[in-house]
């Protein structure tokens, strides 16, 4: 496989989940008492 | 008192927009688009379309959802008692495609019962044809063919029933939908990727060809692939988001969803071209030869495949096609879920009158299209739906809130409740890029309109089955504005 599309291959997974990764470390952190698993 | 549904916790909220989000177009539009499109090379304008327009459009409609508590209808009708037949127009898109959309769960349902004994033999396509009835033109009905009537029903009963008492039962039902199919795309990515002669298909897939980035033709498809995949424009996510409880986060979500959705895009572009250099491989030919994409991908091509798989090939078969029905079937509740919010809101009617009388509406609808030249109006109304229906709301959507409401409202509204914000260039996106770029979409699409008819059909068949049903939004939304609503 050409250099080229492994990295544009790299480069989207990185973005797309590491930054779901980001976003679901973000809201464990702020853990929102009204947003966690708990029946509303 | 609290009377609106809600849902059962963040994660089933956040399941259930992904679950809707997520449908057949990421396995069997996503690959194509993005071979056709400069392979790796689109990624790049994929990307910047999805945090450009894709991103800002969930955060607006989860805002607006979540601000007016209410469904479209509703929600449009708080900022602005004149904008509630918009809301409607954006509802009855919604409507128009779960009509056909349970139609194509039924061909999913009767290949998976073909499956088990590889019924297709070595003419998949001929096979297909038969199965469908397919006649020579849209205006030549042909008989109904019972086995996707059949089939049609049983989409209709797993619809109605995934969203039974609304939210609640919706809360449940994800974990399934979504999580089954993500686990049976991960099983299909392995197969397609250690079959032989994989890495062909996924050079195809994934080959850069930079230059095409200077063609506007590559970034108008990258914007309309994100807007259609995203499920925004049908008024699901403004109803999902006024299920949140009060304090809920809105932007983190939007940007969980969205990158969730095209990683499942991305993922199955694997899954599919792994499995088209087997394909191409075992034939002799180029890929390019071989490479398909929407419905022929998947009851044609794919079943062929699944006949020449090494072993397991019924197994293989099956959890194909129960991966395609439970990533139907939650794009589908959800978009019934729109419509019945829509009359729960309005009418004041109990969950069970308001699902039970859409979804049968929705099943008589559909019953035209399990005849012989059924899927010829399937493929018109589809377009016409996608092209002009989703593209005309979200363009009003960015007009109404944006220029009229105050896009600077739902700004302040959504980062108030956020575990982090989005600046004022937020509000640049949804009053500028979006527009104008869905302003281009349509106008090309008119344009080509004008040259030829969809797909060559009949300009009575382009008419009937596309054209009039946009001229029937705006008219059924009206109608629907006027008739007289239940309050409490």
């Amino acid at each position: 496989m050409p250099l080229s599309a492994i990295l544009m291959m790299i480069i989207t997974a990185v973005i797309l989940y590491g930054g779901i990764i980001i976003c679901v470390r973000i809201a464990i952190k702020k853990n929102r008492s009204s947003m966690d698993d708990r029946p509303t | 008192m609290e009377l609106r549904d809600r849902w059962s916790s963040r994660t089933a909220f956040v399941l259930a927009a992904i679950g809707s989000a997520i449908g057949l177009g990421n396995i069997w539009r996503f690959p194509y688009i993005c071979y056709a499109n400069g392979g790796g090379a689109f990624l790049v304008a994929w990307l910047v379309a999805l945090f450009t327009a894709g991103i800002p459009l969930m955060i607006l409609e989860f805002g607006l959802g979540h601000k007016m508590q209410g469904s479209a209808s509703e929600a449009f009708y708080k900022t602005n008692k004149k904008f509630e037949w918009f809301g409607w127009m954006a509802i009855l898109v919604g409507f128009f495609i779960v009509c056909y959309y349970a139609v194509i769960m039924s061909y999913c349902f009767n290949y998976a019962y073909f499956s088990v004994t590889e019924a297709w033999g070595e003419n998949t396509a001929e096979f297909f044809n038969t199965t469908v009835g397919l006649t020579k033109g849209p205006l030549t009905m042909g008989g109904i063919k019972g086995f996707i009537f059949l089939g049609l029903v049983l989409s209709w009963i797993f619809i109605v029933l995934s969203v039974w008492k609304g939210a609640k039962t919706v809360s449940k039902v994800v974990y399934a939908t979504v999580l089954i199919p993500w686990f049976l795309l991960i099983v299909f990515v392995i197969r397609g990727v250690t079959l032989p002669g994989a890495v062909d298909g996924l050079i195809f897939y994934l080959k850069p060809e930079f230059a095409k980035l200077l063609k506007p033709g590559v970034w108008l498809a990258a914007y309309t692939q994100v807007f259609f995949s995203l499920s925004v424009g049908f008024g699901i996510m403004i109803a999902y988001s006024s299920f949140l409880p009060k304090k809920s986060d809105l932007v983190n979500n939007a940007f969980i969803i969205s990158m969730a959705n095209c990683g499942t895009s991305f993922l199955g572009g694997f899954a599919i071209f792994g499995a088209l250099g087997y394909y191409a491989n075992l034939l002799g030919k180029p890929v390019a030869d071989v490479v398909a994409a929407g419905p022929g991908l998947t009851f044609v091509t794919y079943p062929h495949i699944i006949s020449n798989l090494p072993f397991w090939q019924p197994l293989f078969g099956v959890l194909f096609f129960i991966m395609l029905l439970t990533l139907a079937v939650d794009s589908a509740f959800s978009l019934l879920e729109a419509v019945a919010s829509g009359v729960r809101d309005k009418w004041k009617v109990s969950h069970r009158t308001a699902n039970l009388s859409v979804g049968t509406i929705a099943l008589l609808l559909g019953v035209p299209l399990t005849f012989g030249a059924g899927y010829l109006w399937l493929d018109i109304v589809d377009n016409f739906m996608n092209k002009f229906g989703i593209s005309i709301i979200c363009m009003g959507e960015c007009i109404l809130i944006g220029w009229i409401y105050g896009s600077g409202r739902i700004r302040e509204y959504v980062n108030s409740l956020s575990e982090f914000s989005v600046g004022k260039w937020w509000d640049f996106f949804i009053r500028f890029v979006v527009p104008i770029v869905l302003f281009f979409l349509v106008l090309m699409e008119i344009l080509d309109r004008i040259k030829s008819s969809y797909g060559g059909f009949p300009r009575l068949a382009e008419f009937l089955g596309g054209w009039l049903f946009v001229i029937l939004l705006p008219i059924l939304g009206l109608i629907l504005m006027f008739i007289k609503r239940k309050e409490k």
